[in-house]
């Protein structure tokens, strides 16, 4: 008779833990909502969205994901815009159709760039209009500090690093040089103008670097100065550290890039961060997950051995602070 | 004020809004590639996953070749390497359907999808975009491109008809050759070649930079002493003599203001003595000295979704030749007395046939632009005008020659959704001997999935024909012109030959297995082709071969090219190219014997090479060619030949080199377009040095 009353109450007491268990999770969760906005519907912004809504489900994530396309606006779909505990503009013409919205739900910008965030935030600030509502961010650009790893783990001996830069990256230039002086090595840099013949500045950072890091500006910029950096590399037996994987097929050493399934994971990670935390950074934060990709022929030529790309990885992310 | 106008001011009012809306149009049309669309002044995310490098150009446009609408056969310099070809002819028979051949040692062919002649026509071949064609002998001339097989970055041949790109001269097939940057050159660099056929060819390269200009200078000595002569009664020993000594001298350079502009040009000249075997000839053969030189300057300017381009460029080529017919009475087989009974007013005398004067001349300017209409759509359009001016008394009789044409094209590709896109083209021309011709193309491009395509198009090409096709004369003469015989002449209303084809092609890549394929069937059906009849003549042979468009042919058939990562066998890679062809056509030879009709076997039912690459370690490599062609009518015996290449990579401080050791043919002898040539076994040593 005891026994049975006992178990009776345990019974009921492990009843109300479930279900208080449920109702929590359901406070926490099902009436959650997070709007992600894209401003088209190609790939990586499609791949991007994917990737939230898998990292989200697989941390169980039980609320509601609505995805607005900026190229199907129309009156039912800006509805979507309200009752969102969470936006999350992916690119920059999303954070910019965000700001110009008079909306008080806080926003994650993601897959932006610092020269894009920086400026549209300056343009609403212009506007009155205060980035108050901003909780974070992941930039696409790889940390210079990154770069300068990949740079140790091509070569330890390296001594000179030329870097090239465009009109709009040029304000990174003091951060680099820190990065790259800070082991000793001598910083060769070329700020090239659009209106002014590049070989010249090229050639002298080609003639005098052991490695040329390029980083990336403009599309128009980057594809007419690719095709220099890629000759001049093979004529001086030079080699280039680019950022995407197109760069190494063209003839680049190695690239170091995020692609949209490691945006996406690491912008559903901050998100659920804010949502279940209340933890936010209000700063864009750089990539967490990267690849590398190695032209093993471009290697070869160059009488270099590296490792595989996987090896070269795992070094990298160890090597991280 | 405005009232009273009368008639005059209406003209001149009308004439002026006439030139303001073409000023206004022409300012449209430029800046059209410069117009801004509302622009962001910030990195965005979509520049980071932009193209940095094209792929292949098969409509001017750069795209994949699983996007192009015609098949296209890539010469890498990792190919040209291994193929020990010693001339860039050579490189062509890796080509499926191609066919490469020597007419004599002083002279090469290329065909494609056409029987081998010693005049190759119908075939567009450019260097760096200049087209090398010339229009004198409607032929190209491979030893005066003013380049070495080093000196090629890579070749681009486009199989099937390529007239929707590049107008009549590709009507069968296309041949870019570009060469390496000049920005990519080392400083200095020789190279020579020494061996059988009394090969000797010599190149000096200098590279640098003067004032912002990058340049590239090349002097190239190529000489060879021909075929062997062969003893027998069917080829008299002086049928043989076909020696060749040429220099060429060019200097190729960049000027780049900015990174959206830059000027490139190319200017060139050389001096050939050629041998050419004649049966006219009382020696068997004639001296022949070409002298050529050619200039090119193109401007290129790109902005943020455009790219436009004008490009002239100048050809020209004098020859002189020697070739004497002996006196007339002997080589027509009469007394010298009779002469003035079949030609009277004059006698006897030795016959010169000379070329002192002759020449062909190319003037060509052309502006083109390729624009990206939107993420789905490339287009790229142009206009251009050529003038070919040619004089030969042998071949024309008295009198400069001349041919104007005009040309507009263009081609859209459209990349319908992810798996399908589509490329839609048109090349116009128009000669003053002729009215409009048209050149149609359309293809569909099916991607099922990743590395998967099915391609079919559809093609009609038109081949104006050229100055020479129009007006030859070929006649022999006495010295003060009176003629004695016409050899050749052309119908008065030439038109333009017409080819229409389909193809259906699949190409694919196996990454797990490192292998690429591409197959393609086709079928050619070609009208009104230009033929040389034989018809009876008032002349002293009685004869004449009379160029008139009365040749059809059909050609259907398969080429396939396969390239393959050997993995059980590290750093072995194997090409494969197989083509085969069933050409059947049906023209009458000789109106004096209508039953004698050219059939079908035009051309080799099968042909294709195997090449086998290997590193090996201490930068040793070796390579294979294996090439198999099979019998046909008009040339006899097929050919089977193995090419044996060793090479090693030398390297000292600063200098790098290479010396190779090449057998070409390594097993048989075969004859090589004609009975007179026959390819025997031939070793050769190359040696470079770059520094």
């Amino acid at each position: 008779m005891i026994l049975t009353k006992y178990l009776h109450i345990f019974l009921i007491f492990f009843m109300l833990i479930c279900v208080s268990n449920t109702v929590h999770a359901l406070i926490q969760n099902d009436d959650k909502q997070i709007l992600i906005v894209i401003p088209s519907q190609i790939k990586p912004y499609t791949g991007i969205v994917n990737s939230i809504k898998i990292e989200l489900i697989e941390k169980k994530w039980v609320g509601k994901i609505n995805v607005l396309n900026l190229d199907y606006l129309s009156d039912a779909n800006e509805q979507l815009l309200k009752g969102n505990n969470l936006i999350i503009p992916i690119g920059a013409r999303s954070v910019d159709y965000y700001l110009s919205k008079e909306i008080n739900t806080p926003f994650l910008a993601s897959f932006i760039t610092e020269s894009a965030f920086l400026k549209l935030s300056e343009k609403a600030n212009r506007k009155g209009k205060r980035m108050r509502n901003f909780i974070g961010g992941i930039s696409l650009e790889q940390p210079p500090h990154r770069l300068v790893s990949l740079v140790n783990l091509i070569d330890e001996n390296i001594k000179s690093v030329g870097v090239v830069l465009g009109p709009n990256t040029i304000r990174k230039r003091d951060d680099i040089r820190k990065q790259i002086e800070k082991k000793g090595r001598v910083l060769y840099l070329a700020e090239i103008k659009p209106y002014e013949n590049p070989l010249k500045k090229l050639r002298r950072i080609f003639r005098n670097s052991q490695v040329v890091i390029i980083v990336p500006d403009k599309a128009e910029f980057n594809r007419n100065l690719a095709r220099w950096v890629v000759t001049l590399s093979y004529k001086y037996k030079v080699p280039v550290i680019s950022y995407s994987k197109k760069y190494v097929d063209a003839g680049a050493l190695i690239s170091i890039y995020s692609q949209e399934n490691e945006i996406g994971k690491q912008t559903a990670e901050l998100a659920l961060a804010y949502i279940k935390k209340s933890k936010f950074s209000l700063r864009l934060l750089p990539p967490k997950y990267f690849q590398v990709y190695i032209n093993q022929s471009v290697s070869k030529a160059l009488g270099l051995s590296l490792p595989s790309d996987e090896i070269l990885l795992k070094k990298l992310y160890t090597s991280e602070p | 004020m405005f009232c009273n106008k009368g008639k005059g001011q209406d003209e001149i009012t009308r004439f002026h809004s006439l030139i303001i809306s073409f000023l206004f149009l022409i300012t449209v049309f430029l800046s059209w590639s410069s117009i801004a669309i509302a622009e962001e002044d910030y990195i965005s995310e979509t520049d980071y996953f932009g193209d940095v490098q094209t792929v292949v150009s098969a409509t001017r446009l750069k795209q994949k070749i699983t996007d192009a609408p015609v098949s296209v056969t890539v010469i890498d310099s990792d190919m040209i390497a291994a193929s020990g070809a010693t001339e860039i002819h050579g490189l062509l028979r890796l080509v499926p359907g191609y066919f490469s051949y020597s007419v004599w040692g002083s002279q090469f062919g290329v065909s494609s999808h056409f029987e081998p002649s010693d005049v190759g026509t119908r075939l567009e071949v450019r260097v760096n975009g200049r087209s090398i064609y010339e229009p004198l002998f409607s032929t190209v001339d491979w030893m005066s491109l003013g380049i070495d097989l080093d000196d090629i970055d890579y070749i681009e041949v486009v199989r099937g008809s390529s007239a929707t790109t590049y107008g009549s001269n590709a009507f069968l097939g296309a041949i870019n050759i570009v060469t390496k940057d000049v920005l990519s050159r080392p400083t200095a660099s020789i190279r020579t070649t020494v061996g059988n056929m009394g090969l000797r060819n010599l190149t000096v390269n200098h590279s640098g930079n003067f004032k912002d200009i990058d340049y590239g200078l090349s002097l190239v000595h190529r000489s060879n002493t021909g075929f062997e002569p062969l003893d027998s009664i069917l080829i008299p020993r002086d049928l043989s003599i076909d020696d060749r000594d040429s220099l060429q001298l060019s200097l190729q350079g960049r000027y780049v203001s900015d990174l959206n502009n830059e000027v490139e040009f190319d200017v060139g000249l050389g001096r050939s003595d050629l041998q050419i075997p004649s049966t006219l000839d009382i020696r068997g053969y004639s001296n022949r000295d070409h002298k050529n030189n050619f200039q090119r300057i193109k401007w290129v300017h790109k902005s943020k979704k455009s790219e436009s381009s004008v490009q002239f460029y100048h050809n020209y080529l004098n020859i002189k030749d020697d070739l004497s017919l002996g006196r007339l009475s002997d080589f027509i087989g009469i007394r010298p007395d009779q002469i003035p009974l079949f030609f009277p007013g004059n006698s006897d005398e030795n016959i010169f046939i000379d070329y002192n004067g002759g020449f062909s001349q190319r003037y060509d300017i052309e502006f083109e632009q390729k624009k990206a209409m939107s993420d789905y759509i490339n287009f790229v359009w142009g206009a251009g005008f050529r003038q070919d001016r040619v004089k030969s008394q042998y071949f024309f009789g008295d009198g400069v020659k001349s041919q104007e044409r005009y040309r507009l094209f263009g081609n859209i590709d459209w990349k319908i959704n992810q798996k399908l896109n589509t490329n839609i083209g048109l090349f116009v021309e128009k000669a003053n001997s002729t009215g409009l011709v048209y050149s149609p193309r359309l293809s569909l491009n099916f991607h099922p999935q990743k590395n998967h395509t099915i391609r079919a198009s559809v093609v009609k090409g038109s081949r104006i024909p050229s100055v020479t096709d129009t007006n030859i004369n070929t006649n022999f003469h006495f010295s003060n012109n009176s003629p004695i015989n016409t050899l050749v002449t052309s119908v008065n209303d030439l038109s333009e030959e017409k080819v229409r084809a389909f193809e259906i092609a699949y190409i694919a890549k196996f990454p797990k297995i490192n292998t690429e394929l591409d197959v393609k069937f086709f079928r050619e059906k070609m009208k009104d082709f230009i033929y040389g009849q034989t018809r009876p003549s008032a002349d002293l042979d009685g004869e004449v071969r009379v160029l008139d468009n009365i040749s059809n042919l059909t050609t259907k058939g398969l080429e396939f090219q396969l390239n393959h990562k050997v993995k059980a066998i590290p750093n072995l890679n194997l090409r494969l190219s197989y083509a085969y062809l069933d050409t059947v056509g049906n023209v009458i030879k000789d109106t004096r014997n209508p039953i004698d009709t050219a059939k079908s076997s035009y051309l080799p039912r099968h042909s294709g090479t195997l090449m086998l690459i290997k590193k090996l370690p201490n930068q040793y490599n070796v390579s294979g060619v294996f090439q198999y062609q099979s019998d046909f009518k008009s040339r006899g015996a097929g050919i089977k030949r193995v090419d044996l290449r060793l090479g090693k990579k030398l390297k000292f401080s600063n200098t790098q080199g290479e010396i190779n050791f090449v057998i070409q043919n390594a097993f048989n002898k075969y004859k090589d377009f004609a009975a007179r040539n026959e390819f025997k076994t031939r070793a050769y040593i190359q040696f470079k040095l770059d520094f």
